[in-house]
């Protein structure tokens, strides 16, 4: 009897051995209770969460080069046809000419020309050592001062310094986020400013060389025009010979001039562009002085203060209210 | 009896067992706080590398006029004649002439190491400048950053959560 018992215990020994799936349901149940009990602990929770960016951003000097081809424009009337050369034509982006404007006396004349000899050869340029050398007739550019002076600072809980500076080409910009949540609602707010100084730009074209002639009741012209001239030069100008006014005579007379300009290269530092001397020049200064970006009392009163010439400024806010 | 209670002693340390491994199997209850906050900062300064574009041109070449006489002709495909010589095509008559030409870039190979091929038309960004750029964080509260010469760049940023648990 007792050994029977002892077997059935020795068996219900085995079964609980057995039974060591129920151990294992239950240690599960104890491995997702104590997993679940932190979730129950936060299904309420208050939190609060703020997130803030400070940036400064100093725009690259950039430059755009384009290589001009040739070009010749040129009309007239009344002109000798027997030194015709006076008129230009391109050979290989070179201007050629060679006999001078004749018109006989007592002549109504008109020519006006102008030309442009195409730019020189492109040459290759390494990068990081400055802008090419290449002398092209068509440059645009912009720049930044090397210094803006700009700045940015967070200090705890104490209001942000958001320094625009004076430098051309700086951006200052401030970003706040900030929520709160509990079990009744969620609040959000999110602020963005920003202020800039413009960069610096300009465009500059070379001009070729024009020229032109006209009249009637004066004496013969013997010269004027425009003469040969090699790749990335200005063509020169002949002046414009005889063709004066007589006695007794009605006569009229115009002649104008302009000399073009040689294809010269750029040249540039970490903090200035000059420019070639070219006839055709558009310039933006850029900003002078930004406006602030404000923070007195913390980022929850994030502002903008206009700036001066060439500055820009922007603020926007956005804001929501849930309630569950 | 005796058989018994050993029995009964051994089933009770294999329930023993059983909890104690149950308990080692189990992970270690999560810590819990009635509140916790977190705090970071982080600055980011950047200069940026030289850069630039080069594009190959076309030839291309145009030619309009009237009133004038030409021996050969003005033009030979996408090029001006050579040796052209114009004239009016007689004495006082009107002429009226326009022309642009621009031959081609030759191609090249693209130097790996950054050099632009010798193109017609290029565009190039200045390499960086570090001047000034300085920036720091003190603590998960406390950053600070100065800007820096043209294409440069400085970032602050700090995020803050906190949270009360019910």
């Amino acid at each position: 009897m007792d050994f029977s018992k002892s077997i059935n215990i020795t068996q219900l020994v085995l079964n609980t051995s057995k039974s060591m799936p129920k151990f294992s349901k239950l240690a599960l149940a104890l491995t997702a209770a104590t997993a679940v009990l932190p979730l129950a602990a936060q299904a309420g929770p208050t939190s609060t969460m703020n997130a803030t960016q400070l940036s400064i951003t100093v725009a690259p000097i950039a430059i755009s080069a384009t290589k001009l081809g040739a070009e010749v424009s040129a009309t007239g009337s009344g002109l000798s046809s027997t030194a015709g050369s006076y008129i230009p034509t391109i050979d290989a982006g070179v201007i050629t000419t060679g006999d001078p404007l004749q018109a006989a006396a007592n002549t109504t004349f008109s020519y006006a020309v102008s030309a442009r000899a195409a730019d020189t050869a492109a040459t290759s340029n390494a990068l990081g050592t400055g802008i090419p050398t290449t002398a092209f007739g068509s440059q645009s550019g912009a720049y930044s001062s090397g210094t803006s002076g700009a700045a940015i600072s967070l200090s705890g809980a104490g209001a942000p310094t958001v320094t625009a500076g004076t430098g051309v080409g700086s951006t200052v910009s401030a970003t706040y986020s900030g929520s709160a949540q509990s079990d009744v609602a969620a609040t959000s707010v999110r602020r963005i400013a920003s202020s800039s100084n413009d960069q610096a730009t300009f465009t500059a074209t070379r001009q070729g060389s024009s020229f032109a002639a006209s009249g009637s009741g004066l004496t013969a012209v013997t010269a004027g025009g425009l003469l040969d001239t090699a790749l990335g030069a200005a063509p020169t100008i002949t002046a414009l010979a005889g063709g004066v006014s007589q006695a007794n005579t009605t006569f009229t007379s115009n002649n104008s001039t302009l000399l073009g300009q040689t294809s010269a290269a750029m040249t540039a530092s970490s903090t200035n562009v000059t420019q070639a001397g070219y006839g055709v020049v558009s310039n933006t200064l850029g900003g002078t002085s930004a406006g602030a970006v404000s923070a007195a009392t913390g980022f929850n009163s994030l502002g903008v203060v206009t700036g001066g010439a060439g500055t820009s400024s922007s603020l926007s806010v956005i804001q929501s209210l849930t309630a569950f | 009896m005796a058989s018994i209670c050993c029995s009964r002693q051994r089933a009770r340390q294999c329930l023993g067992l059983a909890f104690a491994a149950a308990a080692f199997l189990l992970p270690p209850p999560a810590a819990r706080a009635d509140w916790s906050s977190t705090s970071s900062s982080q600055v980011v300064l950047r200069v940026d590398p030289a850069a630039g574009t080069a594009t190959a041109s076309g030839a291309s070449y145009a030619i309009q006029g009237n009133g004038l006489g030409a021996i050969p002709a003005l033009n030979s495909g996408i090029a001006p004649a050579a040796g052209l010589v114009l004239a009016p095509i007689s004495d006082g008559a009107a002429f009226q002439l326009n022309t642009a030409y621009k031959p081609a870039d030759a191609l090249t190979t693209v130097d790996p190491a950054g050099a632009l091929p010798a193109y017609s038309n290029v565009s190039v960004q200045q390499t960086g400048s570090s001047e000034g750029l300085a920036g720091e964080v003190a603590s998960p509260i406390r950053g600070a950053a100065k800007a820096g010469g043209p294409g440069s760049s400085a970032t602050l940023t700090q995020s803050n959560t906190f949270t009360v648990f019910n």
